[in-house]
């Protein structure tokens, strides 16, 4: 096992860029934002800021060389603003100055006049307004009208899903280098290392080839990284080409959470339709997806919520509609699920009021409308290798989910005060780019001649364990002990056009592209061996550092094997490339195959309310999840827990709270709440499948970053079944995170 | 200010800004890395360190958040960073953490090793209980925790059986938890020029600035420089929590910390550790003051509302002498006080009656433990039978103040305790505040919340009559 990098870990020693030793001549820059949600900027008025010791200049708009432009998508955010403000935190001018403390005593002295416009944070409101980012999209699947009368019950409501912090440990950092007079080096705490070389080059108007961005790990990213980490890493970089000195940017905590993107906020209208035994005949929904100020990653986020409308449930008459919606807020952003939560927040919404209407529990209506092989998914595609009921069932049989929710009956007839509950969450979630062009990857493999191995991918290490999976990766391909092989940092002069680490898809793709560089290495190596031992080819079998010929047992080691190909002038580097096959999608039609597989498991959520305060907690949690063939237990036992833990902070502890007129509330870490050690379910149960290979990823294992989290919904259910038990009658909307004053509100 | 204090094995002598934060210090003058930045105040544990200092000649560590602990408290200590654990071999600490997967990005980890090593090098029971409060300051967003907490069962384990509690420091040294230079620790402190214990009858100035924990002043970075600050803890016997002649004294330099040890405190008023446990994480209850949360003055603060129901009397120093106040007076409105600049709060002095007492407090946040309430409420009764002889009641969050509830408080004296009284009261608690809405909750839901938590009171009451 390779340790190397948790060895820095645990001693303190890995470094994060606001830990890397600084030149002599490094400049500090801070970021005067926008105070006001939106508005026209009047007149900015500098003060004495410029005579302030330390501070060397001051640079807006007008001091960009090339394109004052970072959309990603839809082009339609400018770096520094050029005007017109659309959420308090906008970056208007950024202040260099020689010290930390000299950029922040100018930040007081200058005034920024800015005449207020009528501010929007309602998605419905902006929808009214005609304010979005493309037409609305409809994904509609058999005959939804004239599904409504075969109906025995019909519901319909509302769902509100708040938006998320990602509370990255790691605040957004990036430093800059000037590299002689033409170009930058810019490192950046960055999930997307293309996406700030390219924006970098537009913005200075240099070509790529000028500009090197270079990340060598980060302290968490969850999607806040994929596309928010790109103006402070191109503001670092103006600032170094401008002054020719290097700009370090680091910002505060208070300063990441009122300025940077999160998770959008969604508001949601749903109807469906069930036969007399729970069959769901019909579904239709509205997602109202609050964008934000700018489109960021949004229409690509909406896209994946309408993919994941039906969630793990085969339903043959479905419309779901998705609405990008601008709003004066900051630019909501991708997070891990990327809109898979929020729309499974809404189906599972649906059947918990289904359920309460047609009296029958949600967890028989979930269970009797799992997707089975064959089923056809509202966007066309048809279920492969479908594993739902068997997670399902695995959880009932190992978890005793049938006796649980008996037990907790008998419970709540004895006890008044607290009152228990629990929920059953299936979570069936699609790997793949939605974005087809992005599903591609690329590793660079280097041998030295000592045989020490170094791998090179597009893939970044962010605590996902990506590394850990390219090593083995090229560990089992290469036959070696893995402590021979070594993950660089993700570079774009060595491994160019990269993805975002993103879309749970970093271990898939550039884990497919080590394999393929690393078999193209041992095919040269085995010719080498076959002749240096004067055996066919067929003869020669790499194992555990040494290469065999099973003809005779007789063997060398791998050292020897490199020292030998080297010395025979056969190229020890390898360059691989890997696409996803076989998908596509059809946006015209709405129709495609756009994942190469999905990830399923099932979740059962105890928790328990104490009536009387409204608080509650969690006792248990119970997972079975499909793997695959795992490439790391550990990390995958480790992203199952964390990505569970992070959605049941959505829903519960996480609220994030903005002001009707758009500023930010919950500001700072005293405010926004993340989970804590003491808020986790006090057990917590996972049960990896791994007996269900994957043939469409490495070495028959899955992904695993996303789907997760969206067990997670399911904490918010079960407390809504205590709510249920202590008040039959309950009034609770549909809205998440579900806090202690929603719920001593609705036990009124 | 001059001081003077070892950092890791190297003894320092260095002018800075008492103000300035430890934090900064290590790792832009020291380049001390390991340290990390995360939130700057005192919310996330990135950034913990152990310190270290001599008391009545024993040397305590405890773990601390180095974001808002102000420098001029480093004077005659011991600052210990990771820099300063690493061995040649990881610790066992280290090693649980890296054989239980207990890291992801790596962040957070530095803070969780110094919390749990700090915690090993305090006098505190090695159990798991204790080590999983070691660490609730400690924020991970990556793991979900359970790897930490199988970690945690390792080194319960490994460490909880292997020390000798006489002498943890060598045992810890023995176990390689810890690298050998810090046996000679507390013979370094002593030939240190600290300064001398500042005498409590030195007289303040107007201007003078007396840092507590420093654990609210340093959340908004370093404050005003100010040529005469200091620290409480440099004060003699401002920490004594003692009994004498029907009142307990507590003096306002005491640390959360110190509370949940106290068994004065906690033989005439159980629970109170417990309640401590809520309040703020260990990073924080090491060195936040009861001092400093009382003149903090904040609507909501947890041990204001808490000891209000104590019925003490503050003793103040004044000048050259000392006033009493009642603390139910002291809070006059939003974060005004009867307490002049310069003048310095010792003790507070918390009256004993005869009977039968019954003690608690009520809190609701969003995030159960360390997070500021939407509400908060406390109660004391001394009884006779079913007879209320004596009732206070406090709340938080629903006034400028953090509230004594006078009315509802003496409406109940004499009252045979009922649920008719209880209905009753909550009445008249109700025309006694006046809440706010804000981030922490609308003004319908905090008087819906009292109204459960004076219910709170009375079901506890109940059960304990019983």
């Amino acid at each position: 096992m390779n340790n190397n990098e948790v060895i820095k870990h645990v001693r303190g020693e890995s470094q994060f860029i606001d830990d890397l030793k600084l030149p002599h001549d490094i400049l500090y820059g801070t970021v005067l934002t926008s105070e006001i949600p939106h508005g026209k900027i009047e007149k900015i008025d500098l003060g004495n800021a410029l005579s302030i010791k330390g501070v060397v200049q001051i640079i807006d708009h007008h001091d960009i060389p090339g394109e004052n432009q970072i959309g990603a998508i839809i082009r339609d955010e400018e770096l520094l603003s050029e005007g017109i403000v659309k959420f308090a935190g906008e970056p208007i001018l950024l202040i260099l100055s020689e010290s930390l403390d000299s950029g922040r005593e100018a930040l007081k002295e200058i005034k920024v006049d800015i005449s207020p416009i009528p501010a929007i944070t309602d998605p419905r409101e902006s929808f009214r307004a005609g304010n979005l980012i493309v037409p609305p999209r409809t994904f509609d699947y058999g005959d939804t009208d004239s599904a409504w009368e075969k109906c025995e019950i019909v519901a319909e409501g509302r769902v509100e899903s708040g938006g998320q912090e990602h509370f990255y440990m790691e605040t957004q950092a990036s430093l800059a280098y000037p590299v002689e007079k033409d170009s930058v080096k810019v490192l950046s705490s960055t999930q997307s290392p293309t996406a700030v070389q390219k924006t970098v080059s537009g913005i200075l108007g240099i070509p790529m080839n000028r500009v090197e961005v270079d990340v060598r790990r980060l302290g968490g990213g969850f999607g806040g990284k994929e596309d928010q980490a790109t103006p402070w890493a191109a503001m670092a970089a103006l600032g170094a080409y401008i002054t020719k000195r290097p700009v370090k940017i680091v910002l505060s905590r208070s300063d990441d959470i009122r300025n940077t993107g999160k998770r959008h906020p969604f508001s949601s209208d749903f109807k469906i339709g069930l036969d007399s035994s729970g069959k769901i005949i019909a579904y239709e929904a509205t997602f109202y997806q609050n964008c934000g100020a700018y489109a960021d990653l949004s229409t690509a986020i909406l896209e994946r919520a309408l993919f994941h409308a039906t969630n793990s449930y085969y339903i043959p008459n479905v419309r779901v509609t998705g609405i990008s919606c601008y709003t004066n807020l900051p630019p909501f952003t991708a997070f891990r699920g990327f809109g898979g939560p929020q729309a499974m927040f809404v189906i599972e919404s649906a059947i918990s009021k289904a359920a309460t209407e047609i009296n029958m529990s949600a967890r028989k209506i979930q269970e009797m409308n799992l997707l089975k092989e064959g089923d056809v998914f509202p966007y066309g595609m048809v279920t492969e290798n479908c594993n739902i009921s068997a997670t399902w069932k695995k959880l009932e049989e190992k978890f005793q989910v049938e006796e649980t929710y008996k037990k907790i009956g008998e419970f709540n007839r004895k006890n008044d005060h607290i009152k228990k509950g629990a929920a059953v969450m299936p979570v069936s979630f699609g790997i793949s780019f939605t974005n087809k062009m992005l599903n591609q990857a690329g590793a660079l493999v280097h041998i030295y001649t000592d045989g020490s191995v170094s791998v090179s991918t597009g893939a970044v290490e962010m605590g996902q364990g990506v590394n850990k999976k390219m090593i083995n990766v090229a560990a089992e391909t290469l036959s070696i002990p893995s402590s021979r092989v070594r993950v660089e940092t993700t570079n774009t002069t060595r491994v160019a056009n990269t993805s975002p680490t993103a879309a749970s898809s970093g271990a898939d793709l550039n884990g497919m592209a080590t394999r393929s560089a690393c078999i193209g290495l041992v095919k040269r190596l085995r010719s080498v061996a076959a002749k240096s031992m004067g055996v066919d080819i067929d003869q020669i079998k790499f194992e555990s550092g040494k290469v065999f010929n099973t003809g005779n047992g007789q063997s060398i080691m791998w050292e020897e094997l490199i020292g030998k190909a080297y010395a025979e002038r056969v190229s020890l580097t390898s360059q691989a490339y890997y696409a996803t096959p076989d998908i596509y999608f059809d946006k015209t039609k709405e129709r495609g195959k756009p994942f190469a597989y999905h990830v399923f498991g099932t979740a059962l959520i105890e928790a328990e309310l104490d009536v009387l305060r409204g608080v509650y907690k969690f006792n248990r949690v119970s997972i079975v999840h499909d793997t695959g063939k795992s490439l790391d237990q550990q990390t995958d036992l480790g992203q199952i827990e964390g990505g569970f833990i992070q959605g049941l902070g959505w829903v519960t502890v996480e609220e994030l709270l903005f002001e009707e007129g758009g500023k930010i509330i919950t500001g700072g870490s005293s405010t926004y709440k993340v989970p804590d050690i003491k808020f986790i379910p006090d057990e917590i149960n996972v049960e990896m499948m791994q007996d269900l290979k994957n043939p469409y990823a490495v070495l028959g294992s899955k992904a695993v970053g996303e789907p997760p989290f969206m067990y997670g919904i399911g904490g918010y259910l079960a407390v809504r079944e205590c709510l249920f038990a202590a008040k039959p009658d309950v009034q609770l909307k549909y809205d998440c995170p579900l806090t202690p004053e929603k719920i001593t509100i609705s036990l009124m | 200010m001059k001081i003077n204090f070892i950092l890791n094995n190297e003894e320092l002598k260095i002018d800075i800004d008492p103000q300035f934060p430890t934090l900064r210090f290590l790792r832009e003058e020291k380049g001390l890395t390991s340290v990390k930045t995360g939130c700057g105040e005192g919310e996330c544990g990135a950034c913990t360190v152990i310190l270290g200092s001599l008391d009545n000649g024993v040397l305590n560590y405890k773990n601390v958040a180095s974001c808002i602990l102000p420098a001029g408290e480093l004077n005659g200590k011991h600052l210990v960073t990771l820099e300063g654990i690493n061995g040649p071999e990881l610790s066992p600490v280290q090693k649980a953490f890296v054989d239980e997967g207990a890291i992801q990005c790596g962040f957070c980890t530095p803070g969780f090793i110094m919390s749990i090593t700090g915690f090993l090098l305090s006098d505190r029971d090695i159990t798991m209980e204790n080590i999983l409060n070691s660490i609730d300051g400690n924020i991970c967003r990556c793991t979900g925790y359970y790897s930490i907490k199988r970690a945690a069962e390792k080194i319960l384990k490994i460490v909880g059986t292997g020390i000798d509690n006489k002498d943890r420091i060598s045992s810890l040294a023995g176990l390689s938890a810890i690298p050998d230079y810090f046996t000679e620790i507390p013979e370094r402190l002593k030939g240190l020029t600290g300064s001398p214990d500042m005498d409590s009858e030195s007289t303040a100035k107007e201007n003078t600035l007396y840092i507590g924990g420093g654990t609210d002043l340093l959340v908004s970075g370093s404050g005003k420089p100010n040529p005469d600050v200091r620290f409480i803890s440099d004060i003699k016997n401002i920490s004594d929590i003692f009994e004498d002649n029907n009142f307990i004294h507590v003096g306002a330099g005491s640390t959360v910390e110190d509370i949940i040890d106290s068994e004065i405190l906690n033989k005439y008023f159980p629970g109170i550790s417990d309640f401590m446990y809520l309040i703020s994480s260990q990073i924080i209850r090491n060195t936040a003051t009861l001092g400093g949360n009382i003149v903090n003055a904040s609507p909501i603060g947890d041990l204001s509302v808490l000891f209000l129901v104590l019925d003490p009397v503050l003793e103040i120093k004044s000048g050259d002498g000392i006033r009493e106040v009642l603390f139910k007076e002291f809070f006059k409105d939003y974060k005004v006080m009867d307490l002049e600049p310069g003048e310095l709060i010792l003790k507070i002095k918390i009256p004993v009656y005869p009977g039968k007492r019954f003690f608690n407090f009520e809190k609701v946040s969003r995030r159960k433990y360390l997070d500021i309430a939407s509400c908060n409420s406390a109660s004391c009764f001394y009884l006779e039978g079913d007879v209320i002889k004596k009732c206070d009641l406090s709340a938080g969050g629903v006034a400028p103040v953090p509230l004594y509830m006078k009315e509802s408080s003496a409406w109940l004296t004499g009252k045979e305790v009922s649920k008719e009284i209880m209905n009753k009261v909550i009445e008249i608690v109700m025309d006694e505040i006046s809440p706010i809405s804000d981030v922490r909750g609308s003004s319908d839901y905090k008087r819906e919340l009292l109204r459960r938590l004076i219910k709170a009171h009375f079901i506890k009451l109940n059960g304990w009559l019983k």
